[in-house]
This record gives C-alpha cells, structure tokens and sequence, in this order.
C-alpha cells in the first residue's frame, strides 16, 4: 500500500476519486495526492481520516485540504497514547516474524520511507462521537458515520443506534452490506447513504464503491452531492 | 437484593439522588459489557449493568433492556446531561472505582448471576 501503487490501482480500475483515510491519522495523505498529480489519469484524492472516538466508533473525515486533515489529525495525535511494542509471550517460539514489530510507516509520494509513526493509531482518540463531527466540522470537513452496518467499531454497534442529535454529513455502508441489500435498514435516518471499500489492501480496492453525479470528483463537488443541492446527487450500487 | 442493599455492601456512589435505590424488585442479575448492541441484545431484564460506556445512548439502551440500575465502574462518569436524562427517566446511575472484573466479582459473591445461568 504505498502511495504510488494506490494510485496506480485505482487508476487502472477506473476510480475517479478516492479519500485516504488512516486510521487516527493524515500523515500520508499529501504522498498520496502527490503521487496522484504525477500520473495521467491518477485519480483524484480528497485528503482524509479514520477517527476512533472514545466509545470506539470510527468516523470518516474528508476534507478540502491536506492542511485541514493535518490540523484535525494533530488535534487526535496529542491525545493517542506511545506506540506499544507487540508482547512477546513467555514459551512461543521466537521467529523472526515473530518478533517483528508491525510498521507504521510514513512515506514520500514515491513510496519511499520517511519516518515511523510513533503513536498508537489503532487505539481510542480522546475525542467522543459528538466531539469528533465536531472537530471534521470545525476544519470544515465532511463527517461520516463508517460502516454502520457491521457489528464492530460502528454506532449502532458501539452505541446500540445511531443517536440523532449527531450531525453527521453521510452514512457509509461496508461494501458486504451494500451487496447483500443492507442500505435499505438505514433509509429512515434521512442522511445519504455512502459505500466504499474500506481496503486495507490494493485488490480490495474498488470492491465497494458511490456514484456521484458531479461534474468534477472534487471535494466541494462531493459535498454538494451528500446535501443534494445544485442538482448534484450519489447513489451507491 | 434490592438495589439499596447491593449500593450499600459495595459502597457505590449513587449519581442519581433524586431516585430511590429502595423499594424496588429485586435485583438477582447482572451484566458487564461496554457494547450497548451487546446489552439491547443480552443484558438479563430487570438486572444491573456495569459498564466504562458513558455515552447517552447508554440510557435509551438501559431503558429498553428493562435494566433496573446502571454501574459506572473503573471512574468512568457519565456528563450531567446524561445523568439529567436517567433521573428524568427514573433510571438509577451509580459508580464505582473498580474496574468491572472486580465488581463482578463481588457481585456474584452476592449471590447475582449472568444471563442465562441459574440462580
């Protein structure tokens, strides 16, 4: 998953626009639309982020700039805990791999390493659900609800429902449960319903994925479409 | 074991004075889990819950499960507006300074028990 390759992949799959949206994290989100610029054809990237909130919950935000992802990303940074060695348990074998602590790598637009990450990304931000739409708002960002329709780390999993006095922008649905017709469950909420595919490898890339009718992928372009205003609209397959 | 009686052996904070703790049925079951769908799906009725979720839904959840008191454990404490809401509700909110292991613990030294287990 380095920057080149995953515009590469999704130029080749045809995707006009993807949202790189580490976990608690924009620290490769300038590579990534660096690296896109420099190809033809490269999609186009909205810089964005993949919080966990205090009660677990991921929340997407999508932004107009790589410095308002990195502003909201700093503000998550100060509250995440050090990055936590794997233990080693007493009596396993110790293999190489083992012993190989997982990487967090930071990287240029060529995919070269600049840097590890030195938080803990995969834990809790200190930011609570209501805080961290909050906080994508502030940036004026685009907040939306990740995969509602699975069990683990979404609202209605964490929280039992999706509370109303949260603004989100947009509902996202996993690509499984958009194929397997689960959208319809979420209907009632009265937000745009969103899929996408969550890759965490390039194959997966594109497996889920949002038509957005706009004259241009670009940020603005998506954020009109999700307030349905200026006759912009999406629908997810 | 009235809810009285089980704040008053564990010594547990009540956040919600404006409720009684006494008079109501008795309390045999309980539950701790952090996922509110967890407890609208298996929290016992008319049980105890003690969680670190402080979120409001806590409370819709509690209500629908039919749960007689929730527990706060480990310092977690919910913000006023939760609590405003349980008392509104009629919800009992208490807290304790052990982790949930820990009260468990002692709570079925008291002689409650789990879902599905008997009594």
């Amino acid at each position: 998953m380095t920057p080149p390759a995953i515009v590469r992949e999704a130029s080749e799959k045809g995707i006009a626009v993807i949202a790189v949206c580490d976990h608690n994290t924009a620290g490769n989100v300038r590579a990534v639309m660096e690296a896109a610029a420099s190809i033809p054809d490269g999609p186009a990237v909205i810089p964005g982020i993949e919080i966990t909130t205090v009660e677990e919950v991921h929340v997407l935000g999508w932004f107009r700039s790589p410095a308002d992802a990195c502003a909201v990303s700093d503000e998550i940074a100060a509250g995440l805990p050090p990055w936590r060695p794997l233990a080693v348990r007493t009596g396993a074998p110790t293999t190489a791999s083992a012993l190989r602590e997982p990487e967090q790598q930071l990287m240029d637009a060529d995919g070269n390493e600049t840097g590890i990450e030195t938080l803990m990304l995969a834990a809790a931000s200190r930011f609570t659900l209501s805080e961290t739409v909050d906080l994508i708002h502030r940036h004026g960002g685009i907040s939306v609800a990740a995969h509602v329709d699975r069990r683990s780390f979404s609202v209605p999993g964490q929280l039992g429902f999706i509370p109303h006095d949260v603004p989100f922008d947009a509902l996202e649905i996993s690509a499984a449960g958009a194929a397997r017709g689960r959208a319809a469950e979420f209907l009632s909420h009265g937000l745009p319903l969103l899929s996408s595919s969550d890759c965490h490898f390039l194959e997966d890339m594109g497996t889920g994925f949002t038509l957005f009718d706009v004259p241009e992928p670009a940020f603005d372009e998506i954020a009109k479409a999700l307030g349905n205003r200026e006759g912009r609209g999406c629908t997810i397959a | 074991m009235t809810l009285g009686q089980i704040v008053s052996f564990l010594g547990l904070e009540v956040l919600t004075p404006e409720l009684s703790v006494n008079g109501g049925a008795d309390v045999t079951r309980g539950h701790a889990s952090d996922l509110l769908s967890d407890v609208l799906a298996n929290a016992p009725s008319g049980g105890i819950l003690l969680t670190i979720q402080v979120h409001m839904n806590v409370i819709a959840v509690a209500l629908h499960a039919g749960l007689a008191g929730v527990v706060f454990t480990q310092g977690m404490r919910p913000e006023e507006m939760v609590r405003l809401k349980a008392v509104q509700e009629g919800l009992p909110l208490l807290a304790a300074s052990e982790s949930s292991f820990d009260l468990a613990g002692r709570l079925y030294a008291l002689g409650l028990r789990g879902r599905g287990q008997p009594e």
